[in-house]
This record gives structure tokens, sequence and C-alpha cells, in this order.
């Protein structure tokens, strides 16, 4: 047992497991480029309500969610919503073919690398972190379905109200 | 403690027949595949008039239709078959005591139209399908149904599929020039059952084993076959039940360098006729740009024989069964086949050729007597998808 | 005459499954993990794949069945020519397919 025991924490030192990112905490410092290749930092939205949606063109949940996303955008952009899109496409051309067939007005960035959903520790594909206008994660939203989003647009609502 | 999480696979059904690149869950998706069949003419040295006889012919169309509505997908499936040809009748010996056949004539001509619904939702913590069917020729008429679940659990990256299958069916065979004396109309029922898991052993590569069991019961004869006994003919007649099972093993493995994935398809079965069966396929899926797909394949089959087939017989077995249909028989098959794919905007379109032949030298064991119905087949497809 | 193994909704249904891979479909926080996993899994890195690092095993031509339609008609002709059948799919309504 303590052999065993040794044995998991080396591992654990060996790849340190990324925590998950909750309810409560500060995400991580997003930085990334978009297509047009100018970075975009979550830090230069503080102040507003983010939505960080980590999303690829092979999974068909977030193909689904892209439209819903940008509807919500559209009708709540000037109230102070941002919606970031985080593509984690290995390959650029997947994601471009799925953006054409699906266009979405906000911004999208790219980590083919997968760095950045290892350091928010996703727990699905998509998720989603609705984030404050403090800069603090209000709700975690792992997969999509569309039933989802009435619950999901009462969040986005209530960040909204909420002072900075 | 692994998380079980349902997927939307089961209900999705978003998966396009010909590869189109990202479908979303809540597209209806349509699907049309033609197909051309042509069985090879049975030669003049293998027919007992000395003349070659041409066999079946067969033109399939198959539609499916997938259409998402919220968290169930409805699914409707139809296919529409005209056949025509002759086929082995009966076997006997000729004068060398070399098995030959008795040809049907070119008499036999019907169509068959199936009709299958499938209906998928999720009940937590699986994803479940229920499917209907219905089949009818003029000659049999088939009710079946089913129910299948989906378990998914990402923490382990496993997959488990069980499903429970029932058909009903009614033969009413056709009295005719070749089959004066048949039956009026039996019946028999199919149950199937089966489970299995899929794993993910790496980012490329995924593994799937499965058990299968089948039972039938009833009419389970072909009733337009005969069987030759001593200078006369039978009806075929075989046992009234039949069990069977079939473990399978399949692979998925992505090679990056390539751009290709390699499929490796294995079964084993066994029944209680004593047939024990291999299937061995391997295809390799080559993906080229602008969304253009080869995939050549190539299939092994092997089978021994059911213990109550002969070729013909000298005299009547004591459980009185008889059967020399060619299906029953010991034999191996091999097959090639080739299969071309283009996907667009919203349309796909496929084509494809396989080669098929079945012969004794093939089987996995030495054939002494091959059965001379043995068939060696051509099949053309075409295919196109469509989503709104 | 012959049972016909019909499978082009049901066997997409399934194949699918890897289509659909890494895609959660509903909000779900991930478990804690567990306190003490055997040694030999831990060595083995069982540890499923990340599920952002699907994207290989979601390529349509990793599916079980790249194409239902064309593997449900495949599985039609094979099942009406020789005396084995069955795999990970059920079977449906007959066919005097001879």
């Amino acid at each position: 047992m303590v052999k065993a025991g040794m044995l998991a924490a080396a591992l654990l030192l060996a790849t340190p497991a990324a925590l998950a990112v909750n309810v409560g905490e500060a995400p991580p410092p997003l930085v990334a480029q978009d297509a047009a290749g100018n970075w975009q930092r979550l830090q230069d939205y503080r102040g507003k309500v983010v939505y960080v949606d980590f999303w690829a063109s092979w999974c068909g949940p977030c193909r689904e969610a892209m439209p819903q996303y940008e509807r919500i955008y559209q009708a709540w952009a000037a109230r102070g919503l941002v919606v970031i899109g985080v593509n984690v496409d290995s390959d650029r051309a997947d994601a471009a073919r799925a953006l054409k067939r699906r266009p979405v007005s906000f911004p999208v960035v790219y980590d083919p690398a997968g760095s950045w959903p290892e350091r928010f520790a996703l727990p699905a594909m998509p998720t989603g972190y609705l984030i404050g206008r403090d800069g603090i994660v209000r709700h975690v939203h792992a997969g999509f379905r569309s039933g989802d989003l009435p619950a999901l647009e009462a969040l986005i609502e209530k960040a909204l109200g909420e002072k900075p | 403690m692994a998380a079980i999480k349902n997927s939307k696979a089961l209900a999705a059904l978003t998966h396009a027949a010909l590869a189109l690149p990202g479908v979303a869950a809540a597209e209806v998706q349509t699907d049309y595949l033609y197909s051309f069949y042509q069985e090879k003419d049975t030669p003049g040295s293998q027919t007992s008039s000395g003349q070659s006889v041409e066999r079946y012919q067969i033109h399939s169309h198959m539609f499916r239709a997938v259409m998402p509505m919220g968290e169930n997908t409805l699914g409707a499936n139809l296919t529409y078959e005209t056949m025509s040809g002759a086929s082995p009748w009966w076997v006997q010996p000729d004068t060398n005591g070399k098995p030959v056949n008795v040809m049907s004539g070119a008499s036999i001509r019907d169509e068959r139209v199936d009709l299958q619904g499938t209906w998928s939702l999720p009940i937590e913590p699986f994803q479940a399908a229920f499917s209907l069917g219905y089949s009818a020729e003029d000659d049999y008429e088939a009710l079946n149904g089913g129910a299948e679940l989906e378990l998914r659990d990402d923490e382990r990256g496993l997959t488990w599929t069980g499903g429970l299958g029932y058909s009903d069916d009614q033969l009413k065979p056709e009295h005719g020039t070749s089959s004066p004396n048949v039956i009026d109309s039996e019946s028999k029922s199919t149950l199937t059952l089966y489970g299995g898991a899929a794993m993910v052993l790496n980012a490329a590569t995924v593994v799937q084993a499965n058990i299968n069991y089948q039972r039938g019961d009833g009419f389970l004869s072909d009733p337009y076959k005969l069987a030759w006994i001593g200078g006369s003919t039978v009806a075929d007649s075989r046992p009234d039940g039949r069990q069977s099972w079939a473990l399978s093993g399949k692979l998925r493995h992505h090679l990056a360098s390539s751009n290709a994935a390699i499929h490796v398809d294995y079964r084993y079965f066994h029944d209680d006729w004593e047939i024990d069966a291999h299937t061995l396929e391997v295809a390799w899926h080559q993906v080229l740009p602008d969304q253009w797909r080869i995939t050549p394949a190539l299939r092994w089959y092997s089978q021994s024989q059911a213990f109550f087939y002969a070729p013909y017989y000298q005299a009547a077995r004591s459980d009185g069964f008889a059967s020399s249909d060619y299906r029953l028989s010991p034999y191996g098959a091999v097959s090639a086949r080739l299969d071309v794919s283009k996907a667009l905007e919203n349309l796909a379109l496929g084509a494809g050729v396989e080669w098929y032949d079945a012969d004794g030298s093939y089987a996995l064991k030495s054939v002494d007597v091959a059965n001379p119905g043995l068939v060696e087949y051509l099949s053309f497809q075409a295919r196109i998808t469509y989503r709104f | 005459m012959r049972r016909m193994q019909r499978s082009a909704l049901l066997g997409a249904v399934l194949g699918a499954a890897l289509l659909q891979g890494g895609c959660a479909t509903r909000s779900q926080l991930p478990d804690p993990p567990p306190l003490m996993d055997p040694p030999e899994q831990a060595q083995q890195s069982q540890e499923a794949l990340k599920p952002w690092q699907r994207g290989t095993l979601a390529k349509s031509e990793m599916a079980w069945d790249p194409d239902p339609l064309l593997a449900d008609y495949r599985r039609h002709v094979q099942f009406s020519k020789e005396a084995a059948s069955g795999g990970a799919s059920l079977g449906g309504g007959g066919c005097g397919c001879n």
C-alpha cells in the first residue's frame, strides 16, 4: 500500500494534473491569436461579461452550440457580453470549414496545441466558462444540449445585471 | 467512480454516410444508395444440362433519412430491390460422380420492399434506440423490432452497447415450374442478442469486442430447394432450431503520417449446425486533398459445413435432414473492393466496386468436394448524401 | 430464406459513438479523482484521453462503419450468401434472398 501510494505520488509529480477551473475562481489568463493574427487577451475584457467557449470542428455538440452562442452574443453584446471561441482543432482548415458553414461574429482564437484546454482542465467538449464583470468564473458549462439554453441564458442575464 | 456520461451518439445519428464535414446534430440528413449486383454465370461444366446458366441479378435502392427533434432522433430506412435470374435447385452427380447443379430456370423474379423506423432518445444514464421494421416480397413477409442501449464511460474511454431484437417471418412460397410441390406457408422467428464494449487505447487507436447470439425457430429450410438422394429428390430439410454465437473484434487506427485510417475486423462464428466460420476484413481509408477519399479493402471468409449437408446423398440420413445448399457447404471466399468518395459543402458522392469469389480452395481446411453452386459476383454501388 | 441484417440506422448510431467522441452533451462537473488508484492502472496510464484530444478518433474515417448505408448493403449481401452472420448490430426483417 505504501509502495502504491509512493508510486501514485511520483506519477502525480511527473505529470502535474491541471486543476479544473471552478466557479468562484479566476480563470487562467487566456491569450491566443485570432484568424487575423491579433492577440486576444481575456484580461482585456475585464468589466464585461465573457463567455469562453472551447470548441472543435470534430465535435457535434460544439457545432450545434455555435449558432446559439452567436445568437446570444448578438442579443446581449450591447449590454456588455463578449463571447470568445477557443478552437482546439489541430488543423486550422477544419475550423475554417466549420466557421464558413456557421459564421460567427464573436472573436475566435486558435489553440491547435491544446495548451489552454490543458490549463483550464476542460471536463468535456465543448465547455463554456461564464466569467463575470469582476473576472471571476460564475458558471462552467460542460457539454451542450439545446435544452440547456434557458438556464444558461438566465445565468448570463444575471451576470450582465451585476455591477462590476 | 468513473463518471458515467451518456452521449448524444445514439440520439444524434449524425453520422454522415459519406463523411460530410461538420454535420451538426440538428441537421436533417438523407442518403441514397444504388447497387447493381451480378453473379457470374454457372458454367456448363457445373450444370446437369451442360449449358451455362445465368444466375442472380439484383438492383437495390436504399434511402435513409435522419431527423433530429430536440433530444429525440427519428430515422427511416427504405429498401427496394428487384431480383431476377436462376438459382441452384438441387445438386446431383454426373456420370463420374461429380456434383453438378440442376438450375431453377430463369423463372425467379421478385421484388422486395423493406421499411425500417428508428427512434433514439436518452434514457438516463443510457442512450437508447428502438426500431421497428417490415419487409415484404411476393413470397415472404417479416416484421421485426429491437431495442439497443449505449452507455459511455468517458473517464475510462469505454462505451458499452447491447441490443435485443426479434423478427417474425412468414414464408408463402409460390407454386411454379421449379416448385410444383412446395409447402403452402410456414413461419420462423429469430431472436438476436448482442453486447460489447469499445475502448479507446490512445489518441489514434480504438478497439471493439462483441458477442452476438442468435436463435432461429421454425421453418429454417429453403422451400424451393431440393436434395438428391439415391436417384430421387426430396425437399430441403433442416433442423427447426438453430443457435449461433459470433465473437467479433474490430480495430481502427489512424496513421497521421499517411493521413489514413486502417480498419481490421475479425469475426469467429459457431452454430449448433456445427458450422465454424472465420471472417477477416482489412480496409485502408486514405484521405486525399479536397475532401476526396479512396478505400481499398480485402476480405476473406471461410466456413465449415453444416453437419447434415452433402452435395448429394447416396442414402437418406437417419435424422431425415437433407440439404445441398451451397451456403451450408464447406468453402472459402475472397473479395476485393475499391471505393471512392468526394464531399462537397452539403453534398457527398461515392462510388465503389466489389468482386467476390467463393471457392473450396479458399477455405481454411481443405475441401474434398466443393458445391458447384458457389457464387462469384461483381457489385457496383453509387451513393449520394445530402444534408438540409 | 434468410433474415437480413438491417442496421444502417442502428449501425450508424453505434458507430457514431466515436464520431461524437469526447463531446459531452450535458452539463457535468468532473468527478473528484479516486483517492487511490491501483498502481497497475496508473502505470498503464489507463487514464482516458482528455476530451479535447479526441479529434483524431472523431474523424469519419475512424468510425466503425464510415458509410453505414454501404456497410448495411454489404452485410445484407454477405448474409444472403454465407452461413455466418451476426455482429455488433441487430438482425432486422427477413428476406427470401436466395
